[in-house]
């Protein structure tokens, strides 16, 4: 599964919410996160953070994540041409 | 030829560009993309700028769509074919172009590695080229290259 780019909700651990805390990443109400995924690797999953007028990336690591949900999209038809 | 792209992937970019936008600037949300936002667990303005970045991603990956369809249709000529691609779908989840091309036996469908085809149209990388080649050559049934890989 291809991850990079894609906007995904990720169910974090308790350990997993306190690490996105102490990286002053707010955290919803709800039980999962959505995220911005730059890339995902052996460690974990980059994500992007904006903070002021700056992008930053943030390594989520796998042992603090208990499953990711992402859509699978339907597409859009565009461009008929003969 | 259709075109079709499948989910929201955007580039870094474009994500950065959606969230320097000034809100009031973001097209408005519908009442069908609110519930989605909902279900998603987030507010409606961080859905409308991932949908603003998936938006300007998509021109791209449509536009490199279009350039796989025109590759193809170019190799068939070269090779003496007869076909025409009637649709290219680029699935960014599994990172393939699933093409659709209509012969006289009927629809063939062949797939490519969205990285081969980054590889070819970002670096003009010609072992990309040569594996394009090879990969066409044997789903085409030309038994040299099936041979060759």
């Amino acid at each position: 599964m291809k991850l990079a780019g894609q906007k995904v909700a990720v169910i974090l651990t308790e350990d997993g919410k306190q690490v996105l805390a102490l990286a002053s990443i707010g955290l919803p109400d709800s039980h999962s996160i959505s995220v911005s995924v730059e890339e995902s690797e052996d460690l974990g999953i980059w994500i992007r953070i904006p903070r002021e007028d700056q992008m930053h990336f943030f390594l989520l690591r796998w042992e603090y994540i208990l499953g990711i949900d992402l859509p699978s999209g339907t597409g859009r038809l565009i461009g008929m041409r003969a | 030829m259709d075109i079709r792209v499948d989910g929201y992937r955007s580039t870094n970019e474009d994500w950065l560009t959606a969230h320097r936008i000034p809100f009031d600037e973001l097209p408005p949300i519908t009442d069908e993309e609110k519930q989605v936002a909902k279900k998603l667990g987030i507010s409606a303005e961080e859905y409308l700028r991932s949908r603003y970045a998936g938006d300007l991603s998509r021109k791209e990956l449509e536009r490199r769509a279009e350039v796989v369809g025109a590759l193809l249709e170019r190799w068939l000529i070269q090779r003496g074919l007869s076909g025409t691609v009637v649709g290219v779908w680029l699935k960014t989840l599994e990172g393939r172009f699933r093409v659709e091309i209509e012969r006289p036996d009927g629809i063939q469908i062949v797939f490519l590695k969205e990285d081969l085809i980054n590889d070819l149209l970002d670096s003009g990388s010609r072992e990309a080229q040569e594996g394009l080649d090879r990969l066409l050559a044997a789903n085409f049934g030309f038994s040299e290259a099936a041979q060759a890989s």
